[in-house]
This record gives structure tokens, sequence and C-alpha cells, in this order.
């Protein structure tokens, strides 16, 4: 019979782990050098107004051999850049630009200290110091050096800002926008097909009306694996082509997935169209919790030339200690209508929105009547819409953004006496 | 923040943190409290804003303030919630954007579930009084309507903007709304007086250049007899144009030191939770403390930048000159004399550096520049600031004239005062 754990045992294990932590310490600091890797090969390309910027990110393998340190572990992801300033004007980047939280060469090394002797981490420190990218470019100069950014999973996307020095305001700087593959990641969406998933007679083109119509048509919720159970509704559509949409999200700050699809997730998954979700994201109030979700399934039809795709969002409320990798026994916001408001808004800040319309479902679900989902979690819809989003490839400010008028909501919730 | 809660509390729990606990206890004999603002019903605290037929009415009500409004200890819970009233005096709708004041705030539902045991396949509870005290989005025209916003939590002064859209608006309104509860260093800090009429002095560029390339280059004990961390910042403004660019910067304000502050500091610093407003040891320069201490926190107590600043007598433009220091805290370490302190990152210039890329992307800054004063100290012969940590630098002050109304980036100035050498000629 296993006997519980002993004091005793806990307190031996507290000494071995001293005595191993101690040994460590004595390590000398090792590395690999940049070029045993085709971090550089790899490397994205960007042209830009006198600056030739190539950027590439080490996955966490890597980075562990490339630093000697787990950086990943750590939640820290080194971003190798290299600038070249073809101008006449001295240049700044802007390294907070990348991640406003970036982290320094020496807190880095700091944060790893333990792992080496007194001189190991002095070795480190000067490592990482010498290859920190510098942020200042004299003309015709090129530098390149890693920065080290809060670690996401998936398709690394960022910003970068680049300033000439002196220039008048007008042409003062330069923005780049990259998204990066990383090794050792393969999101859901790669495993989908998205050509083969309709043939070409099952697709129909609309225009704006048309896509009105269509969409009044699209039931309201998805099912369970068999179709025995109503889901949750749908609330979102996105009028876009898949790598604007999957720019946006990512630009919005939403996570991709990688769920592996076998019995156990078919079996708890949304289904539309008869399929499990194309795509799921996911994004958390901080890097430990990620309790939004936002399933995407491609739809059969085309609206003026671009792919429709509809959304389901869900927001995990309450206690949620076995959140794991999948929604099951979560308890998610009952108000479907919240989540939907949400990603209008998410969007909208992004600047990756051009269009936006309320479309009417005819039936709303109040909050004294509510349904169930597949899992027989409650949900209701104070009000009958949903919200149809057009995605712009190019950022679009937010001033800019024009409403289709098609159907006029009120308030979007009751109006309070 | 979630983190696995035994493996994070176990080694820290040693000694230490016990001695640590009894010095900080010593400390709370310490300064009396400062003037605080009264509590009561928030209503009575009311901002109110007016633009493009637009009226928008915020209010922030305290800890104490939020559990009486909705019997819930939500500030415990990091959640503030905010009230706001949005009257439409235009012609067509308009549409309130809440991610705008908080990108990740709270669905009223979420809050009404809070600590009720909803796990497993119990229902959430759908409470009527948490919706009906929420906002809508939708505000048609010539209507009026209010309710709370439920936003990450921020003590001290509250900064967050409303936006609302509709055809052809795009309308922004800051708010910068103090919160009752926190004793607020520089609540208590005559300005006014800090020096007298005949020691103010104004001075053209030239001169202030030469003057504050005198002021001395570090700061000092109570006694002034050793020397640490670099003054490597110069700002030009008024009080309220500092505190606006840093609140508007994400920069949290800082608890003067007292018996109440003296326990938070400690429970944040076993639980490695967060304290954004733990009060930070004086350093001295004219003699004194800092007038004025911010902190921006990351992760937890431990990763944190501060910033110190003493107002000069010297003004530019009729603006005061402050003196100031940055260091950022990259972690905890164990010293014979105060037992914890916080390590620095030894390249000064670094954190400097991020400071402006902070304030200028908050739109805080009007111009920028450097002058000398420090003098550089090359990084294999490091100095030392007063709890020993090493420091190396270019030796450059950073010049920032903060700017309270926000100013794009395009249109940031450069003073021509100095220029550090690594920039003027960098080396690839």
């Amino acid at each position: 019979m296993i006997q519980p754990p002993q004091r005793t045992y806990s307190l031996c294990l507290l000494v071995i782990l001293a005595a191993l932590l101690t040994a460590c310490s004595s390590a000398p600091y090792r590395y690999e050098p940049l070029e045993r890797f085709d971090v550089v090969q790899r490397a994205v390309t960007q042209e830009q107004g006198g600056f030739v910027v190539r950027a590439s990110v080490p996955g966490e393998q890597e980075a562990e051999d490339l630093f000697g340190i787990p950086l990943y572990k750590r939640k820290i992801q080194p971003i190798w850049l290299e600038i070249t300033n073809v101008g006449d004007d001295r240049a700044r980047v802007v390294l907070s630009s990348i991640d406003r939280e970036y982290f320094s060469p020496l807190e880095v090394a700091y944060m790893h200290k333990s792992n080496f002797s007194k001189q190991g981490w002095m070795d480190m420190e000067d490592r990482l110091h010498a290859d920190a990218l510098p942020r200042h470019i004299g003309p015709g100069q090129s530098v390149s050096g890693f920065v080290f950014t809060h670690a996401s999973k998936g398709t690394k996307a960022f910003n970068l800002d680049i300033y000439r020095i002196g220039k008048e305001a007008a042409e003062s700087y330069e923005q780049f926008t990259f998204f990066i593959e990383v090794p050792g990641f393969v999101p859901d969406h790669r495993d989908v097909n998205f050509r083969q998933l309709y043939s070409a007679d099952e697709i129909r083109d609309v225009d704006k009306d048309g896509l009105r119509a269509v969409l009044a048509e699209v039931p309201c919720c998805t099912s369970s694996q068999d179709g025995a159970a109503h889901g949750r509704p749908v609330q979102v559509f996105f009028v876009a082509e898949g790598q604007d949409l999957l720019r946006a999200l990512l630009r919005a700050g939403w996570n991709e997935t990688s769920y592996e699809r076998d019995k156990d997730y078919l079996a708890g998954a949304d289904y539309f169209f008869g399929r499990p979700p194309d795509a799921i994201f996911r994004k958390g109030r901080d890097r430990s919790t990620e309790r939004a979700e936002l399933a995407l399934w491609l739809a059969p039809v085309r609206a003026d030339g671009q792919p429709l795709w509809v959304g389901q969002f869900k927001n995990a409320i309450g206690r949620t200690f076995a959140i794991g990798e999948l929604f099951l026994g979560v308890t998610l916001d009952p108000d479907t209508n919240d989540g939907r408001n949400y990603i209008l808004q998410d969007m909208w800040y992004a600047q990756a929105m051009r269009h936006w319309a309320w479309s009417e479902t005819g039936h709303a679900v109040p909050k004294d009547a509510p349904q169930q989902d597949i899992h027989g979690n409650p949900w209701f819809s104070a009000d009958a819409y949903r919200v149809v989003i057009w995605i712009s490839g190019e950022p679009v400010a937010m001033a800019d953004v024009t409403p289709v008028n098609w159907d006029r909501p009120g308030a979007l919730r009751e109006v309070k006496e | 923040m979630r983190r696995s809660v035994l493996a994070m509390r176990l080694p820290r729990l040693s000694f230490p943190v016990l001695a640590s606990l009894l010095l900080l206890a010593a400390c709370a004999a310490g300064p009396e409290p400062v003037n605080q603002i009264p509590e009561g019903d928030y209503r009575e605290r009311i901002q109110v804003q007016e633009a493009a037929g637009l009226r928008v009415s915020a209010a922030v009500p305290s800890a104490r303030e939020s559990e009486e409004l909705f019997g819930k200890p939500l500030y415990k819970k990091g959640i503030q919630p905010v009230w706001l009233k949005i009257e439409n005096n235009r012609q067509k709708s308009i549409t309130f954007l809440p991610v705008g004041l908080d990108p990740q705030y709270y669905s009223p539902l979420e809050v009404a579930n809070l600590d009720e045991d909803v796990s497993g396949t119990s229902r959430p509870l759908v409470n009527q009084f948490f919706i009906d005290q929420s906002i809508s989005l939708v505000i048609p025209p010539n209507e009026e309507l209010s309710g709370f916003v439920f936003s990450k939590l921020d003590e001290g002064t509250k900064a967050f903007n409303v936006d609302v859209v509709g055809e052809d608006l795009f309308q922004t309104f800051t708010f910068f709304i103090p919160v009752p509860g926190l004793n607020i260093d520089h609540y208590s800090v005559d300005w006014r007086n800090l020096y007298s009429e005949d020691q103010w002095v104004e001075l053209g560029a030239e001169r202030l250049v030469e003057e504050i390339e005198q002021y001395a280059c570090c700061v000092t004990d109570k006694n002034g007899e050793n020397t640490g961390d670099p003054l490597n910042l110069i700002l030009i403004g008024m009080p309220i144009d500092i505190y606006t660019a840093f609140i508007r910067a994400d920069w949290d304000e800082t608890e003067a030191i007292n018996r109440g502050s003296a326990w938070k500091t400690f429970k944040s610093f076993v639980s490695g939770g967060e304290y954004r407003y733990s009060p930070v040891s004086s350093l001295y320069v004219f003699g004194r403390p800092q007038d004025i201490a911010f902190q921006k926190a990351r992760e937890n107590i431990h990763e944190r930048n501060h910033l110190r600043l003493w107002m000069s007598r010297v003004t530019y433009q009729g603006l005061p000159v402050w003196i100031g220091q940055i260091s950022r805290d990259i972690g905890v370490r164990f010293t014979a004399k105060t037992i914890t302190t916080h390590k620095i990152d030894p390249d000064v210039d670094e954190t400097r550096e991020f400071l402006l890329e902070n304030l200028a992307y908050a739109q805080s800054l009007k111009a920028v520049g450097y002058v000398g004063g420090v003098g550089a100290v090359p990084k294999d012969q490091p100095r030392g600031n007063l709890t020993g940590d090493p420091w190396f630098t270019d030796g450059y002050r950073l010049v920032l004239w903060v700017s309270s109304r926000p100013t794009p980036i395009s249109d940031l100035e450069f003073l021509q005062w100095r220029q550090p050498r690594d920039q003027e000629h960098p080396t690839p």
C-alpha cells in the first residue's frame, strides 16, 4: 500500500535539491555561435523608407543552444534583427515598439545566474550585452543583434519602429510589422486544407445585399459531434482573406493553438458545417490564464470575392482550475452578447476593421429563459443581433471605420429605467 | 497572476524573509501619514468633460465604496468599477467602446460570479443587479446612459480614456481621477515653499546646461557621505505635467512609508505578488529625500522600474527643472546591511533609453535632449550604488521636457544641447 509521503522525505528532498543547486552553480557558461543555426538564413526581409530589416525568431531548442539558457522556460523569446540604414540620416530603433516590456540583456543574465559559477555569470552578461541589438544606427551602417521579448505561442507578431534623427515630423519614422513562424509549433489551421473544404459549385458568390440575406439564414448555433445537442450561438462573421484575418487576430493579441484533433477533442468540440473549428485562437488577461477563445469556420460563401468566416466567442468566468488545453468543465459567461461586443471593439482597436454591420437573427434568448449548450452550460442573448466585420489587410485608423447600415439595434442591452 | 503557489512560496519563507518583516515593522513607527482624499460617496468626486456634443461624467469608487456598492471586495480581486454617464446631444446614435477604457475589461457576469462556486456543472449566477449596473454601448441621440465599467485595478490615480465613436466622430476623453485609500507621497509636498522667493532662478538654455552639468553626479545617503546611483535624468515641467505624463505612461504613484504600506510591502514580498505602490527608500539630493517617486511594476515586485525626482531651484521658460534617477530592478538579493534589496540593471543607460521610449510613446513629451554631468563610467570599471550594486554609463543625462497634453511623437523636438558620442558615431 502506498504510504503518504512523510516529512523526513521532503526534508531529504530539500537537502538534495539544495546540494544539486550548489553543484550546478559552479558550471561555466557555454553557448553555441549563431552560425551553427539557420536563424539568419531563414530571416524574413522587409524594406521600407531607406531601411532594410531582416528578422528571425529562434525556436525553443535553438534559443537554449544559442544562449546556453532555457529562455522559453522563463517565458522569454529572443528575436534576431538586422537593420541596415541605407539613408543619410542617423537612425534610432525603438526597442519598446517590439515589446513594451522587453527584457534588458543583463536582466536576462541575472534571471539565469544561479545556473552558473560567478565567472560563468559574468561571461553570460558579456555575451548577452554584446549580442543585444544596438539602438543607434549611423547613415550607411548596418547593425544586428537580439531583443528579448515575452514569449508567445505560435506565429510571432511584432512591430518595429525606427526613427530618423533630425528629420521633419512628416518623414520622421518608419513602422514595420512582422509575422514570423517559429520552429517547433504547428498551429491548428495549418492542418486544414482550406482549398478542399468546398467544391467550386458549393460556394455561393454574393454581393453586400446578398450577404445580408445569406447571413440571416446561417444557423444560430453550433452543435455536438453527433448533432443531437445544440451548442452556443455563433455571434461573429468576418469577411476576410484568411491571411488578413490571421494577421488581424495576431495583431489584436490572440494566440494560435495547436490542439490535437483526437477522439476526446472531437467528442467535446463544437461543430458547425458538420465539422469542428478550422482554427481556435486564445487570449488572456495575463500570460498565465488565457480565458477567451475564438473558434472559426470557413463558410461556403464569398462576399464580393472575399471568404466569409463564422466565429464563436467564449469567455471563461469564475473558477478555472482545470482549464487545461480545452474549454471543457469550465464555466462560461452566459451573456453571449458581451463577447460579441468585445470582438467588435477588439478588431477596431487593432486597426484591423474596415466596416462593420449588425445582422438580425430574429430570435432573442432572454436571460430568464436561457438555453443550454452541448456541455449543459446556460447561455442567453438578450438582443437578436450578430456582428459582421470586414477585415482590412492594411491598418485602418479608428476614425476611418464606417458602419454598413443594415439592421439598427437599440442600446444592445436593455436600457435601464 | 496565477502561478504554482506552493512552488513559489516554499523557498521564500526563509529566515531572511522573516527578518525583513521585523525590519519593516520597525519602520512602521516612522513618518506620520500624509493627506488623504476623503472617502464617502464617490458621486461627490465626479469629473465632467464636454466636447463634440457629448458630455461625459466619470467617478471611481474606492475599495470601501466599491465593496459597499457591489457587496464584494472587488479591489481585493484586482477589479475596479468606473462609473460613467454619457450624454449624447448629437443628432445620431453614438457607440461607447469600453475596450478603450480597459482592453481587457471584465464582463458584468464575470464580476458577479467572482468567488461563487461555479466550477464543475453548477450554473453561473445570472445576476440582474450586475447586469443593471453595467453601461450599454449604443447611446441613441439626445439620450444619456450611465453605469459601471469593470476594469483592472489602479489605485492612487485612475487614468483612463472614454472613447466614443459615431458617424464622422471619434472622440477620446482622458480622465485622471484620484482614488481615496492610498497615502501618495507627492500629496504632502508643499511645492510653492520648497524654495524661498529669492532662491528661484530662471535660466536660458546655455546657462541651464552649464548649471545642470554641475549638479552632483549621483544621489547620496542621508548624511551626504556616500554616493549611489547616477542622476541621469533632467525633467522640465510643472508638477502637474510630470504627474500627468507619468500616469499616462502607466507609471504608478508611490505611497509614503507608514504602517499600512509596510505591511502591504511585506505581503507582496512573500507572495511575489504585486504591490504597485510600495514606498521606495529615500535617496538624497539637495540635502533632502526625493520629492516624487514613481514605479512601473512588471510581473512582480522584484521586477520594476523606480524613478525618483527632485525639484531644483532653476526654472527654464518659467517651468521648474528637476533632476532625477531611474533604475530597473532585475531581481532581489540579500545584503548584510539591509537584508534584502533590489538588484538593479548595471546598464543604467539602457534603462534611461527605455524611459525615453516609454514617455514618447505615451505622447507625454514635448522635447528631448542630452546634457553631461554624470561622467563616463566604463563597463569594465563600474561604480557602485549605496547597496553595492554596480553600474556603468556613457555619462549623459537625458533631458525630458514633459507635456501634460498628448503630443504625437512626430511633433517631438530634439534639443541640440549635447550629443552622446556613441549615438553620434555608433559602432555597428
